[in-house]
């Protein structure tokens, strides 16, 4: 009991800065645009921001909904080809150094311009969305899975060699459990990559109308000069983004929380 | 049994050990001490089968000395189960003790309900019954050292290959597991091989105490150690400060003989394999 009360009192003690730091910019905002007298088309008011996201509550709600299913499904599968792909590529020396400098290079590629291509393979809607939100979260989660694999503590492998360990049993005792920390971390940079690419994608290959997208959302009320909404939009979308990281953050601190220094700075 | 038969194992820059021949007799224990560097641990690593020997050879064996034939290392007579324990307990931290002291059976194929019947054994043997469920993280360095014991006796050694164990614990819990091991070593009767830089460490587990000098080390000198009991309390005992005092006047001998750097591979070829 004692111990969930503190826990609670942890939470607060955490929560209460960044939340009185966003009502002060919150306030310094609303004081700007009505001292200022700033256009409502260039910089809305706060509570302007608040009506108009009550006023389309219906079509943000949606939008909220599919982009996150895109931004999830991505990641979903952007993990399990990370981790398969960095398992397959940090079993082999020779496979590393032929695949490590393409999957960099090809993690330079910007995004925007792979879109039209999706656009091309998979039309227009979800699945491009979902593909383009796969695409950036893959590298983090391949690049950490295989560095994990790599840097096991050598007096652990030690004891292995000592007990004569088969492959197998090193990989799956060993190997993996070692990596595990990195994947987390991987997976933790992911979810927020993917909620970017999911809204990139759906710039380039989204449908407008009642089901739209965050991504068409901003757009269409861009079109429409509603910069309010856009202001919504905006913030729903790092909502969502919040939402796949704390997702995330929990597993990990499930994963972790008996042996792993790092699940203390994951948990609240 | 445990015997180095001419052992020579150098390195490029650093230590290694030249011509050492050393017979650990079937349920007895043998000390190495020497200065930083001398080759203590190289040792230890051959006997574990970690490292290769430039040249010479090991046998470990179960049975006596009597019983082996000279020529058994080439014939791979029957070779004894070792366990080592090294400098740092080296568990794994995503397993609880009981799930570390089970790895060496599970690698070895054991059923997993046996693993767990033998591993919780062998932790009460180190008195930490208790704490079975217990991470890495959440257990004391003495703790933690005792766990690493379990599981290098879990797979019931006839030969145990002690790293300096106790270097990195305070006084108190040194001696609580110096207790244990000798408690176990004469329980399970075990040939133990250990490295240590304690005089104490030695003088009341070995009976026999190697001191090794130079770069690469070789055996400079063997003092014999005979403590009536390994009670704890012999450490109070005037029996026990005669044994420190002649261990301590083996490693001045030798820090006198010895010292100086020479080269193993021009020395005298006595340590060819006969």
């Amino acid at each position: 009991m004692i111990a969930r009360v503190s826990r609670v009192g942890a939470l607060w003690s955490r929560l209460w800065p960044p939340t009185l730091l966003l009502l002060l910019l919150i306030v310094i905002w609303a004081l700007a645009v009505y001292s200022f007298d700033l256009p409502a088309y260039l910089v809305p008011s706060p509570s302007a921001v608040l009506a108009a996201a009550r006023e389309r509550s219906d079509a943000l709600m949606w939008a909220c909904w599919i982009t996150a299913q895109s931004a999830f499904v991505g990641l979903l599968i952007a993990a399990l080809f990370g981790v398969a792909g960095g398992a397959i590529i940090a079993s082999s020396r020779l496979l590393l150094r032929g695949a490590y400098p393409i999957a960099s290079f090809l993690q330079m590629v910007p995004l925007v311009a792979i879109a039209p291509l999706l656009v091309i393979w998979l039309g227009y809607g979800s699945p491009p969305a979902t593909a383009a939100a796969a695409l950036v979260a893959l590298f983090p989660v391949l690049a950490n899975t295989i560095d994990g694999l790599r840097a096991v503590d050598p007096t652990l492998r030690e004891v292995f060699a000592l007990h004569k360990a088969p492959r197998l049993a090193r990989w799956w005792k060993l190997e993996l459990p070692s990596a595990v920390p990195g994947i987390v971390t991987g997976l933790r940079v992911a979810a927020g990559l993917s909620v970017i690419g999911a809204i990139v994608g759906e710039f380039v290959c989204g449908y407008g109308g009642d089901r739209a997208p965050i991504g068409m959302v901003v757009m269409t009320a861009m079109r429409e000069s509603r910069t309010d909404l856009v202001f919504a939009a905006i913030a729903l979308s790092s909502m969502v983004g919040l939402l796949l990281f704390a997702v995330v953050n929990l597993i990990g601190v499930l994963l972790l929380r008996k042996w792993h220094p790092s699940a203390d700075t994951l948990s609240p | 049994m445990l015997r180095f038969q001419s052992v020579t194992r150098t390195f490029e820059g650093r230590g290694g050990v030249c011509d050492i021949s050393l017979t650990v007799d079937a349920g007895s224990c043998v000390a190495v001490m020497g200065a930083s560097g001398c080759g203590k641990t190289t040792l230890l690593r051959i006997a574990a089968g970690l490292e290769s020997t430039s040249s010479g050879s090991v046998v470990r064996s179960s049975e006596a000395r009597g019983a082996l034939p000279r020529s058994s290392v080439a014939a791979g007579a029957e070779v004894a189960e070792v366990g080592v324990c090294f400098q740092e307990p080296r568990l794994l931290p995503w397993r609880s003790a009981l799930r570390n002291v089970a790895l060496p059976l599970e690698l070895r194929g054991v059923p997993r309900s046996v693993c767990r019947e033998r591993a919780s054994a062998a932790l009460a043997m180190v008195g930490l019954d208790a704490w079975e469920s217990a991470y890495p993280a959440q257990l004391s360095g003495g703790m933690r050292m005792r766990v690493g014991l379990a599981r290098a006796l879990v797979t019931e050694p006839k030969v145990l290959l002690l790293d300096e164990p106790c270097s990195a614990l305070d006084v108190v819990t040194r001696f609580e597991i110096e207790d244990h091991i000798a408690r176990l070593q004469h329980q399970l009767s075990m040939t133990v091989l250990l490295v240590t830089h304690a005089i104490d460490e030695a003088a009341f587990l070995a009976n026999q105490v190697v001191v090794l000098t130079g770069v690469p080390g070789r055996v400079a000198s063997t003092i014999r150690v005979n403590l009536s009991s390994r009670e704890p309390s012999v450490r109070n005992t005037p029996e026990f400060e005669s044994a420190l005092a002649q261990v301590l006047q083996g490693l001045h001998a030798a820090a006198l003989a010895g010292g100086r750097s020479h080269d193993c591979q021009r020395g005298p070829s006595r340590g060819a394999i006969s």
